[in-house]
């Protein structure tokens, strides 16, 4: 089925092999960093593994995800208007060309690569956001997400309260073409607080959670549907905490927060979304002509989430005029 | 191909911050002073895990381009080497809250709709984010701002592509483009055979209504070498030079270029300047070569450093149309051609 709205047309993942976090806490600690928590502490949050990538270079990730998108473009006939790399983790180069030595294999060295780096972990939607804006202007090309961290060292694997996985994800995003249709898609960056005054960071917080609450609530409205219509919030895999929060302030019910690679890969910043929807569709999550939602977080009070519906190709004609 | 333009797109009120102060080098290498010292080791596992040298890149055989600490005319530099001074002009501090401070103070950027902040230089910690800070600033979080950087020098020609596509989509509205590059440690402002990177940072009004400055068109022109940069040797770069000027020198034979009034360049290296001279003369268009830190290179503000100066002295005047070119060794070059507005307060006519 296709519709005059954009699409999430294609997506490619791939996760590298997963260790104990044990392995990944012991690391650490010999690196100087002190838990709050231990792995029980973890455990119970459902994190037991890390997804850590020991072989591939860090574009060889992005190579193994990009290649079948490219492929599939060059297929159809599809070009590929603009490329939008997420990466959470540091960047260590200034001028140094990171795509240059397979933008030419691609057939890409004239298409524009746009790098986020402040949306962190919620760049996801704000590609989305710009996606839709550059389709909506020229409806026959792609546009390329690729999603890719790796650490380069036991601290970049670990936070207070989650673990950073290694990973890579790309997607291809097109207009009136593809299964999961974007019926709506914002994403903010909320006040940051640039000093240690607890109050300010508290009020700073509660605001963040009401944002992401306006934000939901007015895609479910605007879209004439309703908080029961939704069927799963794909989330990215942060602590429980946020979700809870997100749960409580929109009415959604916690059970339709929807991150089963949390248990595998952990956290890995820009993929998280695209697995867990992967998982959702291999697993029958969600069904043909379903709404539901994507939300991420990230640093800097960045948040993003977009309001999807489910249109696999066979999906019946009858639901057309409900879009 | 050149990005033809679907709206119009206006420069305004454009804004320069050079360091108020300028270090040796050996200070902006070693950082010994630098507040940001104490992340140093903390930044060091950068370097370790991904097999990049610490202080890459690697100097070039010790011959450095930069202004010797005693020449107080700075058109009268000269070329030195690492033993005698040399000063660079580097910020003490980050200039984020500083350069956010001045725009809203000034009361012309406020409210904006979009900021666009473009870097070459990274931030010492993810923890820092330039473009949202300043964003606040500007338009209280109302702000929708977007950081570009891993694209060398050439980061502003997607910064006109995406600022051109949010305002034709929001035209009763205006945006900032602000480029800041600040090099700190462990990364090095040496560059092989080129000038000394400089810390420098612009930001101007963006809008498709009007403006000082109009953009006629921008593009960038790939030209790199196959070799990964932190291979390279001093040869190497100069043979990642030579491409830049291949490219210009081609671009230059397109017939729009062709028409321009002024040609402005950033400064990279001593024989891509004298390489830029010898196309000025060929195709005849007048180059302006600023009076001031002449062997440095500023990154991603170095023409507008340029352009600012060239309008203060006059040579570049209402109607006329200048070739910005920006250059970075590993990406290409990018070419913005603009024209400065008959009323400088902003309407065509």
């Amino acid at each position: 089925m296709t519709t005059e709205t954009v699409h999430i047309s294609a997506w490619s993942l791939y996760q590298p092999d997963i260790v104990p976090i044990r392995n990944v806490i012991r690391q650490a600690i010999r690196e100087g960093y002190v838990f709050t928590r231990d792995e029980v502490d973890f455990n119970k949050e459902g994190i037991y593994t890390v997804a850590m990538e020991n072989h591939l270079t860090h574009l060889q990730m992005i190579e193994r995800v990009v290649e079948p998108l490219i492929e599939r473009c060059r297929q159809e006939g599809t070009a590929i208007a603009e490329i939008w790399f997420a990466q959470t983790s540091m960047v260590a180069w200034h001028d140094r060309n990171f795509f240059k030595s397979v933008l030419a294999r691609w057939g890409l060295e004239h298409v524009p690569i746009y790098a986020l780096e402040e949306y962190s972990c919620s760049s996801f939607h704000s590609v989305l956001k710009n996606a839709k804006i550059m389709l909506e202007h020229a409806p026959n090309q792609a546009i390329l997400f690729i999603g890719c961290d790796k650490g380069r060292h036991p601290l970049d694997y670990v936070t207070d309260y989650v673990f950073v996985g290694d990973s890579s994800a790309a997607c291809l995003i097109e207009y009136g073409k593809g299964t999961h249709q974007l019926l709506a898609v914002d994403s903010k960056h909320d006040k940051v607080i640039y000093d240690n005054d607890e109050e300010k960071i508290k009020q700073a917080y509660q605001l963040y959670y009401l944002h992401i609450r306006q934000f939901i609530i007015r895609m479910i409205k605007q879209n004439g549907l309703k908080v029961e219509d939704i069927k799963l919030v794909l989330c990215n895999n942060m602590p429980n905490f946020v979700w809870e929060t997100v749960a409580r302030t929109t009415g959604i019910p916690l059970t339709k927060f929807y991150r089963p690679s949390l248990h595998t890969g952990c956290h890995m910043t820009n993929s998280d979304v695209l697995f867990n929807l992967e998982h959702a569709v291999t697993h029958e999550a969600i069904a043909p002509g379903d709404y539901y939602f994507s939300l991420t977080t990230g640093t800097g009070g960045s948040f993003g989430c977009a309001l999807h519906r489910y249109c696999p190709p066979n999906h019946s004609d009858e639901m057309q005029g409900d879009y | 191909m050149v990005q033809e333009l679907s709206s119009r797109l206006f420069l305004s009120d454009l804004s320069i911050k050079k360091p108020s102060s300028f270090k040796t080098f050996e200070q902006c290498d070693e950082a010994m002073e630098y507040e940001l010292d104490k992340m140093a080791s903390e930044r060091e596992h950068l370097f370790q895990a991904s097999g990049v040298p610490p202080l890459w890149p690697p100097a070039a055989d010790g011959h450095i381009h930069a202004h010797h600490s005693s020449s107080s005319n700075t058109s009268g530099s000269m070329v030195a080497t690492i033993a005698a001074p040399v000063l660079v002009p580097a910020f003490h501090e980050q200039p984020y809250d500083a350069i956010g401070e001045e725009a809203v103070q000034s009361g012309r950027y406020n409210d904006a709709s979009y900021l666009c902040y473009c870097h070459e230089t990274v931030v010492p910690a993810i923890i820092y984010m330039p473009g949202f800070q300043l964003a606040q600033a500007l338009g209280h979080a109302r702000t929708v701002p977007l950081a570009i950087g891993q694209h060398g020098s050439l980061a502003c020609i997607l910064g006109f592509r995406w600022l051109e596509r949010m305002l034709l989509n929001d035209n009763s509205s205006h945006a900032v483009l602000a480029i800041i590059d600040q090099t700190v440690y462990p990364f090095s402002r040496r560059h092989w055979n080129g000038y000394l990177k400089a810390d420098l940072a612009m930001w101007c009004r963006v809008s498709s209504q009007d403006g000082e400055f109009e953009v006629l068109s921008y593009e960038s022109k790939p030209a790199y070498l196959a070799t990964d940069m932190f291979d390279w040797t001093s040869e190497d770069y100069d043979q990642a030079i030579h491409g830049l000027v291949q490219q210009l020198e081609l671009s230059m034979n397109q017939g729009l270029y062709m028409q321009s009034d002024l040609l402005i360049v950033q400064h990279v290296s001593s024989k891509w300047i004298s390489q830029v001279e010898r196309i000025a003369a060929q195709t005849g268009i007048s180059l302006y070569q600023r009076s001031e830190w002449t062997e440095v290179n500023g990154l991603g503000s170095d023409p507008f450093l340029t352009l600012q100066e060239a309008v203060a002295m006059g040579v570049f005047g209402h109607g006329q149309t200048a070739l910005l070119v920006f250059a970075s060794v590993d990406y290409g070059i990018g070419l913005v051609r603009i024209k400065r507005n008959i009323e400088a307060t902003g309407n065509e006519s």
